[in-house]
């Protein structure tokens, strides 16, 4: 079977380089927002620093919240319960995934091969990547539910129950496949020049598809969902930002979808809880989720970084660029973490602390993301209404709404410059938090955490900067 | 009771030190802010000559203030067909005639315009979220009021 999708793989990589001579992103939208003025660029930058130097004055007496936080459960109400545990709409969910799927991998290869035209590259690269994005880290997770792979796979389990997979999952690769496969997936979000050709997504698509089940097929399913398939691990780091959860009763720990899809229904609970405590609670990370979330921060800088004229005045080959943000991320949170661990009298290692801190930057990536995003996804995502008439760019009208054109004007430049500043102020200021959070329960001893996050502050704020800067700079023309 | 004394300071601590934060950074904000806004303070109208040639369009940047009035009258040294993004206005352009497009700038943000018969000869790397156009000419800037 690996020999099969290693030959799957070559011959896709063979097609997309065929196919790229043809690739041309013609009127496939693009970014609108200007570059934030100087001045609410310098408001930004003291905002942060003022807001970081009240919360260390806060921060000296604080005691550790502990992973305990308020939760209400949604389906404790009558009305919600009814729709939330309602089967149909599940199988109609589920239903609706299965369909766009098929859609964007028909239209993908049958279609037209005009970006703009066809329904594939907007709803992977707009509605899904990005959409789903937002949805997941501002409302819930709904990829466990919804995900093609695993539906698909489950449902051939129930169909065909085996005893146990073939191979065993060696436990000390952790989700390494994922972050291998996340770090490709950037590869292709930033530098293929062929990723928004329809044909590559569909072919991209399969391919991913057949490792995917494969890998299922191989290690179990649920093995394969919580170590290798890539954006379950991607819309589960952003759930834990979420303001939902869902959780068995008396369960610890986040992020449990598993075992409360085994759960009785009796036993499940849907709770609306604090943003962010799904990072706060988080249990130490090992080095595959520092680098997965190092690698999350360092894709949507370097994204925003090659378009504006200082990023491509470096003139670095994406790929080289990509890597070297990583590693210069990766490199500077490690040296904090040494400094980290000199400030708080060497009592843990700097691994123990990095794998203490990471998720806490987790919000400064997902302000970033929104900030940067967000414009484009109401002005170019509304592309999808008439994609939907029209999936294949053959002139049908099956909705009636083919015609709809996209309205640039649903967002004001100076709104989306005011907004994204209070964003990223907002991610930096949960950011800090949550390390403060994480470093009370560390040390246990209020003085030891504070001593602690003084350089774990000056990396956010320098990360927080970045983004600012990034916000505020000319594009590439 | 040290620990109910604790929360009260800091409960103190916190109810001065927020408000002052929030009175300082609406300091910072006006003190900040230019005071002559970077626009013109009434819509005006602006014709711009845009010449399309070989090496593209000149002026390659069209800057105006949201309301303004905008002409742009097109001439090119091959047949061409201008479209301006966002507005979604577009132009057939002949050789040796000038075109007018004529539109109230009333959407803020960056456009591409784009030429669609032109090759897609000097492009750059193309991908899905730059979404950098192979046809793009030039761009129009649109500056909040």
């Amino acid at each position: 079977l690996c020999g099969r999708v290693s030959h799957l793989l070559v011959l896709a990589l063979v097609l997309m380089l065929a196919q790229s001579e043809a690739a041309h992103a013609h009127g496939f939208g693009q970014r609108q927002d200007l570059p934030l003025p100087y001045w609410l660029y310098l408001f930004g930058i003291n905002a942060v620093i003022l807001a970081t130097f009240v919360m260390v004055a806060l921060s000296f007496d604080r005691r550790p919240a502990g992973s305990k936080y308020p939760r209400f459960d949604l389906l404790s109400v009558p009305l919600l319960r009814a729709v939330l545990t309602s089967r149909p709409l599940a199988a109609a969910l589920r239903l609706l995934s299965g369909a766009l799927f098929t859609l964007v991998v028909l239209s993908g290869l049958f279609g037209t091969q005009e970006a703009a035209e066809n329904f594939a590259p907007t709803m992977v690269w707009i509605t899904w990547w990005v959409g789903l994005g937002f949805f997941t880290a501002l409302v819930g997770n709904l990829w466990p539910l919804v995900n093609p792979w695993g539906v698909v796979a489950g449902w051939l389990g129930a169909k065909a129950p085996r005893s146990r997979p073939p191979l065993i999952y060696p436990e000390r690769l952790g989700i390494w496949p994922a972050v291998a496969l996340y770090a490709a997936f950037l590869w292709i979000e930033v530098a293929f020049e062929g990723s928004s050709t329809p044909f590559n997504i569909a072919v991209m698509a399969l391919a991913y598809s057949a490792l995917t089940w494969g890998g299922m097929f191989l290690f179990g399913r649920e093995t394969w969902l919580r170590s290798g398939e890539v954006f379950s691990v991607f819309f589960g780091v952003l759930a834990r930002f979420a303001p939902t959860e869902v959780r068995v009763k008396g369960a610890e720990g986040v992020n449990n979808y598993e075992s409360f899809a085994r759960a009785k229904v009796e036993e499940r609970e849907i709770n609306i809880r604090p943003p962010a405590a799904g990072l706060a609670a988080a249990e130490r990370a090992g080095a595959d989720w520092v680098a997965f979330v190092v690698l999350l921060l360092a894709g949507v800088t370097y994204d925003s970084l090659r378009e504006t004229e200082a990023g491509a005045a470096l003139g670095l080959s994406a790929p080289v660029g990509l890597f070297l943000v990583f590693v210069l991320f990766l490199g500077a949170y490690l040296v904090f973490m040494r400094l980290s661990r000199r400030a708080s009298g060497r009592r843990v290692s700097a691994g123990c602390l990095a794998g203490s801190f990471v998720y806490s930057l987790v919000p400064i990536a997902i302000a970033y993301q929104i900030a940067h995003y967000y414009s484009y996804l109401l002005v170019q995502g509304q592309g999808i209404f008439a994609l939907f008439s029209d999936p294949f760019g053959w002139g049908w009208n099956l909705f009636g709404t083919a015609g709809y054109r996209i309205d640039a004007g649903v967002v004001d430049a100076a709104f989306v410059w005011y907004s994204q500043v209070a964003l990223i102020l907002a991610g930096h200021v949960v950011a800090v938090y949550l390390a403060h959070e994480a470093a009370l329960r560390l040390f246990g001893s209020p003085s030891l955490a504070a001593r602690s996050q003084y350089p774990m502050m000056v990396l956010m704020v320098l990360y927080t900067v970045l983004s600012l800067w990034l916000l505020s700079q000319p594009a590439a023309g | 009771v040290p620990d109910a004394e604790r929360s009260i300071v800091s409960t103190v601590r916190a109810a001065v030190l927020v408000p002052a934060l929030v009175v300082a950074l609406v300091g910072v904000f006006f003190a900040l802010r230019p005071e002559a806004p970077a626009s013109p303070p009434r819509p005006a109208a602006h014709a711009f000559e845009v010449e399309l040639r070989e090496a593209g369009m000149t002026p390659v940047e069209i800057a105006v203030s949201r309301g303004d009035r905008v002409t742009l009258r097109i001439t090119s040294d091959r047949p061409a067909e201008l479209h301006v993004h966002g507005y979604d206005l577009t132009a057939a352009v002949r050789p040796g005639e000038a075109v007018e497009l004529e539109f109230e700038a009333d959407i803020t943000g960056r456009f591409a315009i784009e030429d669609h018969l032109a090759g897609a000869g000097h492009s750059h790397a193309g991908d899905e979220h730059s979404h950098d156009h192979p046809n793009e000419v030039g761009e129009l800037v649109v500056r909040p009021r």
